[in-house]
C-alpha cells in the first residue's frame, strides 16, 4: 500500500474524529458552565481576600470559634444519624431477606425508596404534625401521662433534627446495604458449618469481615447525605440552627457578617468532608466488588 | 433533599449482587417479623400525624383544608412552575447526556474516567454549595449576569441530576453492547444519525425512561436552589404557606407524598421491563 | 476413614418428592458417584448426608453410629461445594486453615498441615492469593484442600468440576482420583456428567426422579445397563425395537428373523422390547457376505460421518433389518463406530451392512412414554 492511498483512507477517519468531539461540545459546555466553573469559582474565591489579593488567610476563619461550632454540630448530626440509620437499616435489610418472601422484599424496597425520597420541606412538616408541640404522637403520649416537651425534648433542636433525618437515613441504608446482604452466599455459611464452625465463629470470621467494607461504605454515604442536607433543616428550624449548610445559605442570602471569601471557605470545608466520604466509599466498594467476582 | 435520591441511584450500580434464593423451607424467623412490623409503624407514623392534622379540627373529619389547599391559585401555580422546570431540565439532560454517553462509549472510551469523575462531583458539591458557586459566577456580582433568568436554574438542575441521568443511561448502553449494534447497523448502510435514533435509542429506552423519571422527581421536590434563587416552586410555596395556613399546607404535604409514591411506582414499573433499569430503580 | 450407610432416606419439598427410599452403603475408602439428570435428587441426598437438610424418614450412619440428628458442624465430614464457596475475604492458605483453626489446633501443627496440603495440590505459589486472584482450577484445588485438611470421615463432592472448563476438568478428575486413592478416604461425588462418573468411580449410583435406578461398577453399568433409563443416560447407545419371541429359549424376533439376545429370558413372550447395542460393538461386513451371515444384520446408507479421534462415528439412515431389500424402513438412525483409518471405505452416500455380534447386545423392556420423555428432555443427551 503506498502513501497516497493510506492518507486518503485516513482523512475521513480524522474528519469523523473531529465530528465526534464537535458532537460532545454541548454536553461538555453545559458541564463546564454549570458544574466546573461554579466549583472553580469557590476554590479561587477561598484563596482571595476582599481586595482581590491571593492569600490562604481565609482558611483561618474555619478555625475561629464561631465556625468550629457549626462544623461540630454538623459532624454530630451526621455521625449520630449515620449510626442510628446505619445499624437499624442493616437490621431491617437482613429482616427483609430473612422473611424469605420475595413480596415482602419488594415491598420493603418500595417503601424504602419512598421514605428515602420523602425528605425536605414536606418531611419537616410531617414531623411537626407528629412530634411537634401539638403533634399526634406528642398528644398521644401526653394522654398516657408522658410529657415529651416537659422532659426536655423539642423537635426544633439538634436531637429533634436528628430524629427527622433518621426518617430518610434509615431507608437509604436499607437500599444501599441490601445488595451486599443479598450477595452473601448460603454456601459460605454451609462451608463454615461443614468445617466445624458454630454460628458465632462463622459471623466473626466470615460474615462480618465480608460485610464490613460494604457497611462502612454505605455509612459514609449516610454521613455525607446528612452533612450536605439543607432543605429539611431549614424548613424545620427556619435557619437558626448552626450547621454548615445553613451558614452557607446565610452567605448566599447576603448576611453582612460574612466575607464572600469566608463563605467560599465554608463551602470548601463542606466539600472536603463530602469528598472524604465519597472517595472512601468508592475505594471500599471497589475492594468488595473485586472480592465478589468469581 | 436530593442527596439520598441521587446517592441511591448512583451507588447501586457497583453493588448489584446475585440473589440466591435458598431452598430451605420454613416460616420467617420471629425476630424478622417483629422488626418489619415496627418499621412499618415507624414508616407510617409521620403520615398519620400529617393526615390527622390536615383532615380534622379536633374531632371532626373534614376535606375542607385539602380542597382549599388544592384550589389555592398560588399552590396550583407553584406545582405548574415546578413541573415546568422538571420537564425542561429532564429534556435538556436526556438530550445532552444520551448522545454523548453513546459517543464516549463507542468512539472515546478513554474519556470514561473523566466522565466518571465529573459525574461524581455533584455528590461532593451538594445543592447548597452549587447554589453558592452559581451565584458567584452568574449572580449580581458575577462574571456573567444571569440573574432572574430561568436558564440559570435549569443549568443548576442539570448539574444536580447529572450523576444518575448519566448512570442510568450508561448502564443501559453497556447492557446492550452498543459497538456490535452500531457495527451491525453500519454494515447494513445506516448513517450515524439513523443508527442513533432508530437503533440505539429504542434499545436503551428503559434506561432513558428511568433517567427521565429520576430527574423529574428530583426536581419536583427540589428546595435549595429554587428558594435561594427566588423561585416559588412547589416546595418553596409549601414552606411559605406553613406559617399562615398550616392545615392547608399539611394537606399539600400529603399531595407531595403521593407524588413521591407515584414516581417510585412508575420507576418500579419501568424497571420491571428491563433488568438494567431495575438496578437503578430498586436502589433509589 | 469410615463406612457410610444411608437407610431409607426420603425427603419432600412441599409436594415435590426429592428423594424416596434411598438405601446405600459405601465401603471404607470407596469412591461412589451419584449420577443423574438435574432434579433427580442426587444433590439433596448429598446435603442430607452432610446435615444441611433433615430427611423426612431414614437415617445416616457413619461407622455404625447414627449421625442423622447431628448438626453439620459436628459430623466431621468434608464437603466441596458446586462453585467452590471459598471465603472471599481469606487467602488460599487461610481458607485451607479454616477448619484447623476452628478446632484450635496448635499453630505449628496447622502450618505444617496446610503446607502439606498446598503441596499435595500444587498450590504453593498461590498460597497468599485471594480467591478472586485465582483461576477456576486453582480455586477448586483450594476447596478440595480445605475439605481434606480436617481429615474428614467422609468427603462429599457436589458437582466439583462443573464450573471449570473442559481441559482443566479432565486434569482435576484424574487428580481427585489420585488423591482419593492415596488418602483412602471414603468419598461421594455428585455429577450429571456420565463421562466423569464412569472415569473415576468405584461404583456408580444412577438416579432418576428421586429413586435409585441401579448401582454398579462403571464397567458393568456401561456394558450391561439394567434399565432403559441407564441405557439412555450412559454412553452412546443404539436402541432397536424388537419383540420377545421365546422367553424360554431367550430369543427375540424382528423382520422375520429370530435370534438369541441376553436378557430376553427375563421378559414375557410377545413383549415389546428394546435391543441395546453400542456403536462400537457393531461390526461392518461385506454386502456379499451378509446373506450368509449367521448373526442378525442391519443395513443402511451413510448420512453423516463425525470424527471422534481414534474412531469415526457413522450415522446410517434408511436402516433395515436383514440382507435382503424387502425389509421396511424401521429404524431412523443407527450409529456405527469404525476405526478412523478405515472410515475412507464408507464415504457419505455409500451403503453399509453391519452385524450384531453375539453377546454384545442386551434386551430390556421397551420404556414407557413417560420414561422416554424424561431421557430426551435431558440436554446434551448422548443417546442415538
Amino acid at each position: 500500500m503506498n502513501a497516497t492511498t493510506r492518507s486518503a483512507q485516513r482523512a475521513p477517519t480524522r474528519r469523523r474524529g473531529a465530528l465526534v468531539w464537535l458532537a460532545l461540545l454541548p454536553f461538555g459546555l453545559a458541564i463546564l458552565l454549570f458544574l466546573l466553573l461554579p466549583t472553580l469559582s469557590l476554590v479561587w474565591g477561598s484563596f482571595h481576600l476582599r481586595d482581590g489579593s491571593f492569600s490562604p488567610a481565609n482558611y483561618t476563619f474555619l478555625l475561629s470559634p464561631d465556625q468550629i461550632r457549626p462544623f461540630q454540630n454538623s459532624v454530630l448530626l451526621s455521625a449520630s444519624t449515620m449510626l442510628v440509620g446505619g445499624i437499624c437499616g442493616l437490621v431491617i435489610g437482613q429482616a427483609l431477606l430473612s422473611s424469605g418472601s420475595l413480596l415482602v422484599r419488594e415491598l420493603g424496597v418500595t417503601f424504602s425508596s419512598v421514605a428515602a425520597n420523602f425528605a425536605g420541606v414536606p418531611l419537616a412538616f410531617a414531623f411537626i404534625a407528629t412530634l411537634g408541640v401539638a403533634g399526634l404522637v406528642t398528644r398521644f403520649l401526653a394522654g398516657l401521662g408522658i410529657d415529651l416537651y416537659g422532659a426536655g425534648f423539642t423537635l426544633y433542636s439538634m436531637v429533634g433534627l436528628a430524629t427527622v433525618y433518621a426518617y430518610f437515613q434509615l431507608p437509604l441504608m436499607v437500599l444501599l446495604i441490601l445488595p451486599a446482604l443479598q450477595a452473601m452466599r448460603r454456601e459460605w455459611r454451609e462451608a463454615a458449618e461443614n468445617l466445624g464452625a458454630g454460628r458465632w465463629y462463622y459471623l466473626r470470621r466470615v460474615a462480618i469481615p465480608i460485610l464490613l467494607p460494604s457497611v462502612i461504605a454505605s455509612m459514609l454515604l449516610l454521613f455525607a447525605n446528612a452533612f450536605g442536607a439543607y432543605a429539611t433543616a431549614y424548613a424545620l428550624t427556619t435557619g437558626f440552627l448552626a450547621i454548615v449548610p445553613i451558614e452557607i445559605s446565610n452567605v448566599i442570602s447576603g448576611d453582612v457578617n460574612f466575607d464572600p471569601g469566608q463563605g467560599d471557605v465554608l463551602a470548601i470545608g463542606l466539600a472536603f468532608i463530602m469528598a472524604i466520604c465519597v472517595v472512601g466509599q468508592v475505594w471500599l466498594q471497589r475492594r468488595t466488588s473485586r472480592w465478589m467476582q468469581r | 433533599m436530593t442527596g439520598s435520591r441521587a446517592a441511591g441511584a448512583f451507588w447501586s450500580a457497583e453493588t448489584s449482587g446475585t440473589a440466591r434464593a435458598g431452598r430451605g423451607s420454613g416460616r420467617p424467623p420471629a425476630w424478622s417479623l417483629a422488626v418489619l412490623v415496627v418499621s412499618i409503624v415507624y414508616f407510617f407514623l409521620p403520615l398519620l400525624g400529617t393526615a390527622a392534622f390536615a383532615f380534622s379540627t379536633g374531632k371532626v373529619f373534614t376535606l375542607e383544608y385539602l380542597a382549599q389547599g388544592l384550589t389555592d391559585p398560588d399552590a396550583l401555580g407553584s406545582i405548574l412552575l415546578s413541573a415546568g422546570f422538571a420537564v425542561s431540565t429532564t429534556v435538556v439532560a436526556v438530550v445532552l447526556v444520551a448522545p454523548s454517553a453513546y459517543l464516549v462509549e463507542l468512539r472515546l472510551p478513554g474519556l470514561r474516567p473523566v466522565l466518571d469523575f465529573v459525574t461524581i462531583l455533584p455528590f461532593v458539591i451538594p445543592p447548597i454549595i452549587l447554589t453558592l458557586g452559581l451565584e458567584e459566577v452568574y449572580g449580581i456580582r458575577g462574571i456573567f449576569n444571569l440573574v432572574g433568568s430561568p436558564v440559570l436554574l435549569v443549568g443548576g438542575y442539570f448539574a444536580l441530576t447529572l450523576p444518575f441521568v448519566y448512570r442510568a443511561i450508561d448502564n443501559a448502553l453497556r447492557a446492550v453492547d452498543v459497538r456490535t449494534l452500531t457495527e451491525a447497523a453500519e454494515s447494513l448502510g445506516s448513517g450515524p444519525f439513523r443508527t442513533f435514533l432508530r437503533v440505539i435509542v429504542p434499545s436503551i429506552s428503559t434506561g432513558i425512561l428511568s433517567a427521565a423519571l429520576l430527574a423529574f422527581t428530583t426536581i419536583m421536590g427540589e428546595f435549595t436552589l429554587a428558594s435561594l434563587m427566588g423561585y416559588a416552586t412547589f416546595p418553596v410555596m409549601l414552606n411559605n404557606t406553613y406559617a399562615s395556613a398550616s392545615r392547608e399546607a399539611a394537606s399539600l404535604v400529603l399531595v407531595s407524598f403521593m407524588i413521591t409514591w407515584l414516581s417510585v411506582l412508575a420507576l418500579a414499573l419501568v424497571a420491571r421491563r428491563s433488568p438494567t433499569a431495575r438496578q437503578v430503580a430498586t436502589a433509589r | 476413614m469410615a463406612r457410610l450407610e444411608l437407610h431409607g432416606i426420603s425427603k419432600r419439598f412441599g409436594d415435590q418428592v426429592a428423594v424416596a427410599g434411598f438405601d446405600l452403603s459405601v465401603e471404607d475408602g470407596e469412591l461412589v458417584t451419584f449420577l443423574g439428570p438435574s432434579g433427580c435428587g442426587k444433590t439433596t441426598t448429598l446435603r442430607i448426608t452432610a446435615g444441611f437438610e433433615t430427611p423426612d424418614t431414614g437415617s445416616v450412619v457413619v461407622d455404625g453410629s447414627e449421625v442423622t440428628g447431628l448438626p453439620p458442624n459436628r459430623r466431621g465430614m468434608g464437603m466441596v461445594f458446586q462453585g467452590y464457596a471459598l471465603f472471599p475475604n481469606m487467602t488460599a492458605r487461610d481458607n485451607v486453615e479454616f477448619g484447623l483453626a476452628v478446632r484450635r489446633r496448635p499453630p505449628a501443627e496447622r502450618r505444617r498441615r496446610v503446607d502439606e496440603l498446598l503441596g499435595l495440590f500444587h498450590l504453593e505459589h498461590v498460597a497468599g492469593h485471594y480467591p478472586h486472584q485465582m483461576s477456576g482450577g486453582q480455586q477448586q484445588r483450594v476447596a478440595l484442600a480445605r475439605a481434606i485438611a480436617v481429615e474428614p470421615s467422609v468427603l462429599l463432592l457436589d458437582e466439583p468440576l462443573s464450573a471449570v472448563d473442559a481441559k482443566v476438568r479432565e486434569e482435576l478428575r484424574t487428580e481427585i482420583r489420585r488423591m482419593q486413592g492415596q488418602l483412602g478416604i471414603t468419598t461421594i461425588l455428585v455429577t450429571h456428567d456420565q463421562a466423569e462418573a464412569l472415569s473415576i468411580s468405584d461404583r456408580v449410583v444412577v438416579m432418576n426422579s428421586g429413586v435409585i435406578e441401579e448401582v454398579g461398577t462403571p464397567a458393568r453399568i456401561y456394558a450391561e445397563p439394567r434399565s432403559a433409563f441407564t441405557a439412555g443416560f450412559i454412553g452412546a447407545m443404539n436402541e432397536l425395537p424388537v419383540r420377545v419371541a421365546s422367553r424360554r429359549e431367550g430369543l427375540v424376533e424382528r423382520a422375520g428373523r429370530r435370534f438369541a439376545a441376553p436378557g430376553a429370558t427375563e421378559l414375557p413372550d410377545g413383549a415389546a422390547a428394546l435391543l441395546l447395542v453400542r456403536p462400537e460393538s457393531l461390526e461392518p461386513i461385506e454386502a456379499a457376505a451378509a446373506a450368509s451371515e449367521e448373526r442378525p444384520v442391519l443395513r443402511g446408507r451413510v448420512d453423516v460421518q463425525t470424527f471422534l479421534g481414534a474412531t469415526m462415528r457413522l450415522f446410517l439412515g434408511g436402516v433395515v433389518w436383514g440382507a435382503a431389500a424387502e425389509g421396511d424402513h424401521e429404524i431412523e438412525q443407527l450409529a456405527v463406530d469404525v476405526p478412523s483409518s478405515a472410515a475412507g471405505r464408507w464415504p457419505v452416500g455409500t451403503e453399509l451392512s453391519v452385524a450384531i455380534p453375539v453377546g454384545s447386545s442386551r434386551v430390556i423392556a421397551a420404556r414407557t412414554a413417560a420414561e422416554a420423555a424424561a431421557v430426551t428432555r435431558r440436554p446434551g443427551s448422548a443417546r442415538t
